[in-house]
């Protein structure tokens, strides 16, 4: 194996008990580039179509980052990857902190779960031994707890312990899995295919070291990209202020999204921002990933109030949006003892603020009633209703367990219209971005395998508003012009880009922030850094990017296997058919058309027009057919996926070159 | 027949620590925004000295803030040289990325 790896694969059956250990395949790995990559590879060979999301049949993969353990910037990423119980399709989730670089130290650059334990269990790996243990001690508990009860037993602070809270052991389709406390592997389910397994916890520690091949060449890149990550300034207002600084922006531009996405602002949308945070007095102190040079985790603390004592890591900006301004609230101690609740019962803040903005949405249109919910007022901003509603998600009781299935389900159980404001597609509920106003956004959110969100393709360049971004828009689309998030015109090519780059930034085991947010970290850069790591010369920057279209085609034949076509690339109900108030009175365009920009739209809306003229550029492009949406055998021939697209075949599901 | 000396207002938000200071400002009716920035900074207002805030605004790179005119990014419009009417709002951010 090349160094930057720790060389072994370890599979865990919990249903027998086998414990095995692998040698990489160095061919393999190095094709999918690693972490997301060879996780994709792996769900496609060892998960068959049709298996339960929650049986045994399902995997549960941890992949580390190919630079992951290393001082590249920004290198702090673990992958999780299973089918998921929401969506039933492709699940990935990437997660920071320090988990992932601890299980390269401790030998194993991946770990796959499969089968289910018959009790509870937790998997102890230290420096290459492996334990199942007993966990009926921890089943019950909440992620600190169970964090806590690991560390204490094992004497060792410095243990890194992923697990699931009661969400996860109560299958909540939102759970998430906790590394560590405060970083979150949240969308999509993880934590229910975690608690289906009866796995509650890994814990790992290890003290071995990542070598790199060429270390002066690599320390070299390595300088090169933080140097290039601290040009932008940026950069300092997110140590400063972590992901929630741009609420306020966010508002002003009239795209935060609140009242379930019934509006894109709310008044006093600063109270609940980073620098909010900051002022108050509730930051204590900041935090970063493995390798981070940007430290945007932040932990908060209240001291005084009803809700006093309440701490934790957060809140993001998603949870801001979430479990703020989406539940028409922006009381700051309201958001943050919500969060924490959400981390340690171990689910998504996300969907957990989205299933309860949808049922006050429902509350307000007497579609649900004190009947449904047992009491609860679920009137906007009502603190008590917010926090008891998650404490009955989490155990799924009451009402609660009308939530737990997400929104898609809650909608389908209630009826009489509510999937109308049921703000999901695929089953995964949206995260916090208004795609009403950036339609690159919306067709990347469209087509994003596990559904709608914005960790798969970050397509901030549309905005315009930094060189980077222009700069990198003029390169893939000739023109500069195109930067501009309220056109049409050239979002597929704009989304194809993007999709490569952010496969292989997970891949590769870097955040988003490095690469696709900040522009800081390039593809060349990336390829330099692997290079050097690796001491495999072929990572030029081109086929780093084919590398991140081969795993995003790989992801998306895992979705065609199980069914999806183009009807399945869609958006939000509400997205697509109400109209966003533009953000302010004056919202008018009068110097848009003077400044050259190509097609305005108007309204501020997705159309099936809209998003259907650029599902066909998007497909086209791909190379994939536009009518249904299917691969065909070329294109996943020129990317090395001869035999995807032979199973496909055999499946009737590749369409005809 | 208009008044050749008549003003426009334009209202700034500056978003230098959590809440906007807020400031109105009376302009030429030819004004930009360009313009509106450089007055700005003659007017040296104390709380310009904040360390999140790249400064000075009238020589800043454009990209170090962002500016947001009734809820349109600059950028989108026509930059500095986007034309400012009477009882616009211009928000000032340093720029920042979240998500």
């Amino acid at each position: 194996m090349p160094p930057a790896f720790a060389g072994k694969l370890l599979q865990v059956n919990l249903t027998t008990g086998d414990i095995t250990q692998k040698p990489l395949d160095e061919q393999k790995v190095l094709k999918y580039l690693g972490a997301r990559g060879f996780n994709a590879r792996l769900l496609w060979e060892l998960v068959p179509a049709g298996a339960d999301p929650l049986g045994p049949g399902n995997i549960l993969i941890f992949g580390t980052g190919t630079l992951t353990g290393t001082s590249a910037p920004t290198s702090g990423r673990t992958t999780v990857s299973c089918k998921g119980p929401a969506t039933g399709l492709y699940l990935k989730t990437s997660v920071g902190g320090h988990w992932g670089a601890e299980l390269k130290f401790a030998g194993y650059d991946y770990l796959v779960i499969e089968g289910r334990a018959g009790k509870p269990v937790y998997l102890l790996i230290r420096d290459g031994s492996v334990e199942i243990r007993d966990a009926a001690e921890l089943w019950g508990k909440d992620v600190r707890e169970t964090t806590q009860s690991i560390e204490h037993a094992l004497g060792d602070p410095d243990v890194q312990v992923a697990c699931i809270g009661p969400a996860g052991e109560n299958r909540v389709l939102f759970a998430s899995i906790m590394f560590n406390y405060y970083n979150a592997a949240a969308r999509g389910g993880v934590g229910a295919v975690m608690g289906s397994k009866n796995l509650k916890a890994v814990a790992v520690r290890g003290h071995g070291r990542i070598r790199v091949a060429r270390p002066q060449e690599f320390r070299r890149a390595v300088m090169e990209a933080i140097e290039a990550s601290y040009q932008d300034f940026s950069a300092k207002t997110s140590y400063l202020y972590g992901t929630s600084a741009s609420v306020a922006v966010i508002n002003e531009l009239g795209s935060f999204p609140s009242f379930n996405f019934r509006s894109g602002r709310i008044d006093n949308a600063e109270k609940i921002s980073g620098p909010y945070l900051v002022e108050a007095g509730y930051l204590k102190r900041r935090m970063g990933c493995n390798a981070c040079i940007f430290s945007c985790h932040r932990y908060c603390e209240i001291t005084s109030g009803p809700y006093t004592g309440a701490y934790g890591g957060g809140p993001e900006y998603e949870t801001m949006s979430a479990l703020g301004a989406g539940c028409g609230t922006v009381d700051v101690e309201l958001v943050i003892k919500a969060n924490e609740l959400c981390n340690i019962y171990g689910m998504d803040t996300i969907s957990a603020g989205s299933v309860v903005q949808w049922a006050m949405e429902g509350y307000e249109k007497g579609v649900i009633t004190d009947k449904d919910t047992g009491g609860i007022q679920l009137q906007w901003g009502n603190p008590k209703a917010i926090l008891g509603l998650l404490e009955q998600v989490a155990r799924c009781r009451g009402f609660g367990a009308t939530l737990a299935g997400g929104v898609r389900q809650a909608a389908k159980s209630i009826g009489r219209g509510s999937e109308k404001w049921a703000v999901e597609a695929k089953g995964l509920e949206q995260s916090r971005v208004e795609t009403r106003t950036a339609f690159g956004y919306a067709l990347a959110f469209a087509v994003n395998p596990r559904g709608p969100d914005h960790l798969h393709t970050q397509v901030l360049a549309e905005f315009g508003t930094r060189p980077g971004g222009r700069a990198l828009v003029a390169k893939i689309t000739g023109d500069e012009k195109y930067a501009f998030p309220r056109t049409l015109e050239k979002r597929a090519d704009i989304v194809r880009w993007h999709e490569d780059c952010y496969a292989a930034t997970d891949a590769v085991g870097l955040c988003s922030f490095a690469t696709t947010a900040r522009y800081g970290v390039t593809p060349e850069l990336l390829a330099r850094m692997l290079s050097a790591a690796t001491g495999v010369d072929f990572f030029e920057s081109e086929n780093l990017l084919l590398a991140g279209r081969r795993i995003m085609n790989l992801e998306k034949a895992f979705n065609v296997r199980e069914g999806a076509t183009r009807k399945d690339d869609h958006l939000p109900y509400r997205l697509m058919n109400e109209i966003l108030a533009p953000p302010s009175g004056k919202g008018d365009d009068r110097s848009t058309a003077a400044a050259g920009r190509p097609d305005p739209v108007k309204e501020q809306i997705n159309s099936r027009a809209y998003l259907d003229r650029m599902l066909d550029e998007y497909y086209e492009l791909h190379g994939w057919e536009k009518t249904t949406g299917l691969q065909r055998c070329k294109t996943l021939g020129d990317l090395d996926l001869g035999d995807v697209a032979a199973e496909l075949d055999r499946m009737g599901k590749l369409a005809k070159d | 027949m208009e008044d050749a000396n008549r003003q426009i207002t334009v209202t700034l938000k500056l978003f230098t620590g959590a809440f906007p200071e807020r400031i109105c400002l009376e302009l030429p009716p030819e004004a930009r925004v360009r313009d509106l920035m450089v007055k700005v900074e003659r007017k040296n207002f104390k709380f310009l000295s904040r360390e999140n805030f790249p400064l000075p605004l009238k020589d800043v790179a454009q990209d170090d803030l962002l500016l947001i005119l009734n809820g349109r990014p600059i950028q989108n419009l026509r930059g500095y040289d986007t034309p400012l009417e009477d009882g616009d709002v211009l928000a000032v951010f340093p720029v920042m990325t979240g998500g």
